[in-house]
């Protein structure tokens, strides 16, 4: 039956957007147009990273890498052997520090959208909006009253006060709760009837059919804790995040230019990888959620 | 696991019920209450207050209403900037609702590649997300990209590209008008193909989720494919409207180079004036909630709630 259900859908999505030749022609313009536009920063990072210095600094500046090169790579190495950290340190913790957060910030996020959306009980309207409502709030006025917690708490300059807050996100509930909608009740109610407690329905029902909507949250929170800086929070060198070393790097000044480059390069590729990893399931199970009406 | 016979003994399914809804919600509230409502309720109490530090920490002078009258009567820029972001706001979110709509709809037929051009629209979300979150420290990666081009004097491959263009469309002498035109339009694509990621995916779930048998119905009956876009596609992919609208009114008002935050930012790190400082982000996030207002009872109207 299910398979049946997908081959009519399949059949019916072609039919409404099916186009001419002309009309496909088109399309392909206008993404491959968008496509370009969105790609270019990116080829541009990555040709500045393998850039001599004489192109770097070439005037006008030119776009492509003429003759690539991996100085900047190994004179980023030269110079992180000599500080007392090893690269390799910041590297981990800055992995480190992103896998909890984003792990923390998926599981407390759905669990509370799913709770919000498909149980509705007292207060849980209330406690919605009033999470959105923090959406509007400018990070930049909190920081001292953030500072003052985390050192009531006593989490100043431990992992603590970088990971923890980062679980629970406004962005992260709203999200999830939107795509909670997917799921049929019915679904869990066969699953309650069947006897599984909320728990289970979460585990083993909710969560692989929202499967898109976690691993979409996956890549905004990954991005996001990947580039933490630890900012006030954080004050040994050991515990200090790849950005942070890498402000360190770029006020060398003009005479760093290339290593900077290429640590913008180190420090892209990881949640790029972590996009393509995950976009290629992204949307693609969102209408197919096992139910026929 | 507690036996059903032994639970319904116990306590009614609904109790039952509320009491796991609040256990699933536990760990969200609390990480609200203490790293986002107490330090918002705090800047509440700052912004009524002179904030000066201490040796022992900081000390508060209570000011009334102070902090506000200087920023609402004496500043001269906060109401501009606000207006003039307010007006930026609604050109935005047109054109990026519009836009990603378009895309969505784009992406959601399926053709060779779809995946490769998804990743590529994602992209700046990649990117640009981070700069966003990195509070902090502001603008990262177009600093890095500046100190990249430092020496061509440029600081961002858009305006690279802009100058590039600008020669091209001179030599072409098409009138400045037209130039200009194209010029700012250009530049902006990139700003509102950064501000539609998130509204495609929104949109291409919305797409996603309407019922085939709907649109099976409306073929059946003869309609056409601009007839089933607008009398099927459109009503029903509605609700997410508000939603991507929303989210690009939060997203235009709250970036980092919005005006007006980075100008909260300048007072609270700069001038060090907290105070004024938390005065202007609660007034503005009143501002913002009264905007969001406005426009949520505008659009609910037309929004059609299939049951």
């Amino acid at each position: 039956m299910a398979a049946k259900a997908v081959s009519l859908k399949s059949r019916l999505k072609r039919r409404p957007y099916g186009r001419s030749r002309v009309g496909n022609l088109l399309n392909f313009l206008v993404l491959a147009g968008v496509g370009v536009v969105m790609a270019l920063p990116m080829v541009y990072a990555v040709s500045s990273a393998f850039k001599p210095l004489d192109e770097l600094f070439l005037f006008p500046p030119r776009f492509l890498v003429r003759q690539p090169t991996w100085d900047n790579f190994s004179d980023l190495f030269r110079l992180m052997s000599f500080s007392w950290v090893p690269f390799t340190r910041y590297m981990f913790n800055t992995l480190l520090l992103a896998v909890l957060a984003t792990a923390g910030n998926v599981v407390v996020c759905s669990m509370a959208a799913y709770m919000l959306e498909k149980r509705k009980f007292p207060g849980s309207g209330l406690m919605y909006h009033s999470v959105v409502l923090a959406l509007m709030f400018s990070g930049a006025v909190t920081a001292i009253p953030n500072y003052l917690i985390m050192a009531e708490i006593g989490w100043i300059d431990t992992y603590f006060a970088l990971i923890v807050p980062a679980f629970a996100t406004p962005i992260g509930l709203f999200l999830m709760k939107q795509f909670m909608g997917v799921v049929h009740d019915s679904l869990i109610e066969s699953a309650k009837l069947d006897g599984a407690n909320e728990w289970q329905i979460f585990w083993r029902i909710v969560m692989p059919i929202v499967r898109p909507a976690w691993q979409t949250l996956i890549i905004f929170s990954f991005q996001s804790t990947w580039n933490m800086t630890g900012g006030t929070f954080i004050f040994s060198e050991e515990l200090k995040t790849l950005p942070s070393a890498l402000n360190q790097v770029l006020q060398g000044g003009i005479a760093r230019t290339g290593v900077s480059c290429a640590v913008a390069l180190l420090i892209m590729i990881i949640p790029i990888a972590v996009f393509i990893a995950s976009e290629s399931q992204v949307l693609e199970t969102m209408g197919s959620s096992g139910i026929k009406e | 696991m507690a036996s059903p016979k032994k639970s319904r003994r116990s306590r009614s399914l609904e109790v039952k019920q509320r009491r796991m809804g609040y256990v699933f919600v536990a760990p969200l509230i609390v990480g609200m209450l203490v790293f986002v409502a107490f330090p918002v309720i705090q800047s509440l109490i700052f912004s009524f207050s002179k904030l000066s530090v201490v040796a022992s920490g900081y000390k508060l002078d209570f000011l009334g209403m102070e902090n506000y009258r200087y920023i609402f009567a004496v500043d001269p820029e906060f109401r501009n900037t606000v207006l003039s972001s307010i007006g930026n706001m609604l050109i935005n979110v047109v054109v990026v609702v519009l836009f990603s709509f378009f895309l969505a709809s784009l992406l959601n037929q399926k053709f060779r590649g779809r995946s490769i051009v998804r990743a590529i629209l994602f992209l700046p979300v990649i990117i640009a997300s981070g700069v966003v979150e990195s509070v902090d420290k502001g603008d990262q990666f177009s600093s890095l990209l500046s100190a990249g081009t430092q020496a061509g004097g440029s600081s961002a491959v858009g305006e690279q590209l802009s100058e590039k263009l600008i020669e091209y469309l001179q030599q072409l002498n098409i009138g400045p008008q037209i130039t200009d035109f194209v010029i700012d339009t250009v530049s902006r694509v990139y700003d509102i193909t950064v501000m539609s990621a998130v509204p495609i995916i929104i949109f291409l779930a919305g797409l996603q989720s309407v019922s085939p048998s709907l649109f099976e119905a409306s073929y059946m009956e003869g309609a056409t494919k601009w007839e089933v876009f607008w009398k099927i596609s459109l009503p029903m992919v509605s609700p997410l409207i508000l939603v991507a609208v929303i989210y690009c009114i939060i997203d235009s008002f709250t970036n980092v180079s919005n005006p007006v935050i980075s100008r909260i930012h300048s007072l609270a790190y700069d001038s060090l004036n907290f105070g004024q400082s938390s005065a202007m982000a609660w007034s503005y996030m009143l501002i913002i909630l009264a905007v969001l207002g406005i426009v949520y009872k505008l659009i609910s109207r037309y929004i059609f709630y299939h049951e």
